[in-house]
């Protein structure tokens, strides 16, 4: 080897040295993006307020002189509270009936649903009253299927009532009393305050609806609301709303009645279900004593409850990493009679698809170094592109990964001769045959790497890897040049 | 059983080892004798035909790792200059080995140079002086006397021209035949 060569060779590997500070440099250097942060306005967490009512009725006075009175349910002040309490936390948003009827975010609003169903419950009294009975019921009961399916129950509760009354009215015709005493407790259940006027109806039917309103104290189940767990949950999930406040006032006649608040919210556990976290039976004392019951009830839960300020977070994971690093290789199986090794430096891509699934890709430029026994006749690159996918495990200190892929490595300028008289005179075909040395272009095979990246602060980590191929395609029958073990060591930037 | 001396001096071989992994390039000179050494003196080869009274050797060496590749020059003066008449100027070494410090070699005898059946030599020379030197019997056997060859050329300053080998005839010697003495012609029998 010539001093120029020897020359050559050092300057080469400063060029190298320089390249791989550089990168590294640039990388360090580069602006570092902020790691995401909350939103400065308050997240505030939805909890829904059901309607109260008051269930404390009187089947004597089902009936009264003159007009009933249209309105009067003492339960609505008792949500009326509840909505007021809640709404004293900053980071809690109250959805109520009259919003979500007016909802302006692009969901089903109530106006279709609402007049067909209104539609139906028309139909139906005009078959009714026809005495179309079989038509009544039919257009009654698609009324409230309906109505039950646009939560007119909540929404629109007069209508649903008067769909249960037709309907109850309209079995009794047919003399289907279990289904008329049905369908006058579901009227209850949707209007409790309902009052009639004494002597409109046939005393039959007054005799009906008033044993409806007996049994309807004795067996409603208060706890169920809306009719299920399922349909709750489902409401909810409607609203936009992650818990539910209700509070009603329940008793019969001659009881002092009592004072009714339930709490419920989604569980946070996978598979989340409505769950009740709060609960008052309390006596009715006065109205006053009855808004405290409820304005503690709904505090209480308030301070315990989770919050979005409270509330751990999550922080969202990258789902790019970039990373630039000094590269090591070495062939194990080679046509030299020694290990000779590569070094340069390698940029790489990946892409979190997925939990535990990636994708990658790779491109190294490596420079042989001489072999101690000079088998090889001059230094070469090699460029190393590798792609395919990953398996990780990832968690805010990095990830862990292992790559499977692809292999291809493009030789420049390999030669090689175990020839001492190729070595000392390379140029001269008498001395050496052609057929002594090996020249190995392109190499194509498979990989497996296993790698860690560790966050140092912020997106930039650190990254180590250790990989291994086998190449099986090459330009050379046999491939001479074989299993590459490679090592890379860098730093990288993690794109959220 | 491996003695503590023993142990010491295989240490450089296993950080050698260590540091080959890690590093570039092996700890090795595998390029120790690359260059050119000459005789210090006329180097005489016994019963050797055209070689009788001696000549001036210089050996052109390539070595890589165990692999010892060059050639042998026949010359009439201590800077190798001139040839010797009526022989060949130059043979390449075969099969040189480098080994634990002795290098092995042979070559053909530089008569005749043209066809003929020139006999097989051999040269077994020992480094000396961190690869400055080397010393040791060269001719038909290797109980000889020992010549010293020291370095003239490192290993970067050798030439294109250095390294030529024609194996040519140097032409006829011009009173008593090839070499110095006519008579080695014929095998140095007399």
């Amino acid at each position: 080897m010539t001093r120029l060569q020897g020359a050559a060779i050092e300057a080469r590997t400063g060029l190298l040295i320089g390249l791989v500070v550089f990168l590294t440099c640039m990388t360090l250097s580069s602006d570092a993006a902020p790691v995401p942060t909350k939103p400065s306005e308050v997240v505030k967490r939805r909890v829904l307020v059901l309607p109260g009512h008051d269930y404390r009725l009187d089947p004597a006075n089902l009936f009264m002189d003159g007009d009933p009175p249209t309105s009067g349910d003492e339960g609505g002040a008792l949500s009326d509270v509840a909505a007021a309490t809640l709404r004293k936390e900053v980071e809690i948003s109250v959805a109520l009936r009259d919003g979500l009827s007016e909802r302006g975010d692009g969901g089903d609003r109530f106006d279709g649903p609402d007049l067909a169903v209104r539609g139906l419950l028309h139909l139906g009294q005009e078959r009714y009253r026809d005495i179309r009975i079989p038509e009544a019921i039919s257009a009654l009961e698609q009324g409230i299927a309906s109505a039950r399916k646009a939560w007119l129950d909540i929404l629109a509760p007069d209508v649903l009532s008067d769909l249960y009354l037709y309907q109850g009215l309209s079995y009794l015709e047919l003399n289907q009393v279990a289904l008329s005493h049905a369908a006058f407790k579901n009227m209850l259940t949707a209007s409790p305050r309902r009052k009639f006027r004494k002597g409109w109806f046939p005393p039959a039917t007054e005799a009906a609806l008033k044993a409806a309103a007996e049994d309807f104290i004795r067996t409603s189940p208060w706890e169920n609301l809306l009719g299920g767990v399922d349909r709750m949950e489902s409401f909810l999930k409607y609203a936009k709303a992650t818990a539910v406040v209700t509070a009603y006032l329940s008793g019969g006649p001659g009881e002092a009645g009592q004072v009714q608040v339930r709490i419920a919210e989604m569980s946070r556990q996978p598979g989340s279900h409505l769950v009740q976290v709060a609960r008052a039976d309390t006596s009715w004392v006065s109205p006053e004593a009855a808004v405290d019951v409820v304005s503690r009830t709904v505090s209480n839960w308030l301070s315990c409850t989770v919050l979005p300020s409270r509330e751990a977070v999550d922080r969202p994971h990258a789902r790019f990493f970039l990373d630039t690093a000094g590269a090591y290789s070495v062939y194990l199986k080679v046509p030299t009679r020694r290990i000779f090794s590569n070094a340069g430096f390698g940029i790489g891509l990946s892409w979190q698809i997925k939990d535990g699934l990636d994708v990658f890709g790779r491109v190294n430029l490596l420079n042989a170094f001489e072999d101690p026994y000079g088998d090889l006749f001059r230094q070469f690159w090699t460029v190393r592109t590798t792609a395919g996918v990953g398996y990780s495990v990832r968690g805010y200190w990095g990830r862990v990964f292992l790559h499977t892929g692809i292999v291809l490595d493009y030789l420049s300028g390999f030669e090689s001769t175990t020839n001492p008289n190729c070595k000392f005179w390379p140029d001269d075909p008498a001395r050496c045959p052609a057929s002594n040395v090996r020249r190995p272009r392109y190499l194509f095979g498979a990989t497996v790497a296993l790698g860690v990246n560790v966050t140092i602060f912020g997106p930039i980590f650190f990254t180590f890897q250790i990989g291994m191929g086998a190449f099986f395609v090459s330009n050379e029958s046999d491939t001479p040049v074989n299993f590459p073990l490679s090592l890379d060591l860098g730093l990288g930037y993690a794109f959220f | 059983m491996r003695t503590g001396s023993s142990m010491v001096r295989q240490a450089p071989g296993w950080i050698c080892l260590t540091a080959s992994l890690v590093l570039l390039a092996g700890c090795e000179n595998s390029h120790l004798l690359t260059g050119s050494f000459v005789s210090t003196e006329r180097v005489t080869f016994e019963n050797v035909p055209g070689l009788g009274t001696g000549a001036y050797v210089k050996l052109v060496l390539g070595q890589f790792g165990p692999d010892v590749a060059g050639i042998i020059r026949f010359c009439s003066d201590p800077d190798c200059a001139l040839s010797v008449k009526g022989i060949c100027d130059c043979r390449f070494l075969i099969d040189g080995r480098y080994e634990n410090g002795d290098l092995v070699f042979g070559f053909l005898a530089p008569y005749p140079c043209d066809g003929g059946d020139p006999e097989e030599l051999a040269g077994w020379l020992t480094s000396r002086n961190n690869g400055n030197s080397l010393e040791g019997p060269i001719g038909r056997t290797y109980d000889g006397r020992k010549w010293t060859f020291s370095r003239k050329q490192a290993a970067g300053d050798l030439t294109t021209e250095d390294k030529t080998c024609d194996q040519s005839f140097t032409g006829a010697v011009p009173d008593s035949g090839p070499g110095d003495d006519g008579a080695d012609l014929d095998g140095g029998n007399g």
